[in-house]
């Protein structure tokens, strides 16, 4: 199943309408990063 | 990561949506995209990687928070008119004045800390210190600036994830959730 999925993936390729939602998705991912600022109990270095 | 959950539940969402109705995901062009990452390219050094975070000096760290956010701000200006971009830049705005009325840092209080991490002691000397490597300060409540905009909102004392988060932080999360609902707009 996952050989038949990678080979499919190979073959097809990627459209550059694809890669523009991936750019899209990744920049919206990006600004919330840094617009935002939630804090957790990770990351408390010397607590 | 608590916002990301917000893009991916909007991706998620748009995808249901573009299967269920036979149509295609379409992107939307966001103007100047190369601000975002000059902006929160050194945001992910300092927050992020800690390695790095924990050798930068609490002096400079405001100046990076600001300065970053400042460059979103621009961003947020130049593609207003993109769907849930208001209300995003709304939540950004919040979290950028509040953080610069507060000396560079997004506030929070010792009882929102005790909270979060609720096995901290109840005499742990928390005020006027920096929340880890994170973006926080934190502040007694009365002596803030814009109370109301700090991390001031936690989950459910069930609920086994705590985190704190801000008006702002909802804002951001809604309008980032409908900007990728509307990639499966048919009039986008």
């Amino acid at each position: 199943m996952s050989t038949k999925l990678i080979n499919t993936l190979k073959t097809r390729g990627i459209t550059a309408s694809e890669a523009r939602i991936v750019l899209f998705v990744v920049t919206v991912i990006l600004f919330v990063i840094g617009a935002g600022a939630p804090s957790d109990g990770g990351g408390l270095g010397g607590f | 990561m608590v916002l990301v959950a917000a893009v991916a539940a909007g991706f998620a969402a748009a995808w249901i949506r573009v299967k269920i109705t036979g149509r295609q995901l379409k992107t939307i062009e966001l103007r100047h995209s190369w601000l975002v990452i000059a902006a929160v390219l050194p945001q992910i050094l300092v927050f992020q990687i800690s390695a790095v975070g924990q050798f930068l000096p609490e002096t400079l760290v405001p100046i990076v928070l600001v300065s970053s956010q400042a460059l979103l701000v621009i961003f947020t200006a130049l593609n207003f008119d993109r769907p849930g971009m208001s209300v995003m830049g709304s939540g950004l705005l919040a979290n950028f004045l509040v953080i610069v009325f507060n000396g560079g840092w997004m506030p929070v209080s010792p009882e929102i800390v005790h909270r979060i991490l609720p096995s901290l002691p109840a005499d742990f000397p928390l005020v006027d210190r920096r929340l880890g490597l994170s973006k926080d300060w934190i502040i007694p409540a009365g002596e803030m600036n814009l109370p109301w905009l700090s991390d001031r909102f936690t989950l459910p004392g069930w609920v086994p994830y705590q985190f704190a988060f801000s008006f702002g932080d909802i804002l951001i999360s809604i309008g980032a959730f409908f900007l990728l609902w509307s990639l499966s707009d048919p009039g986008n």
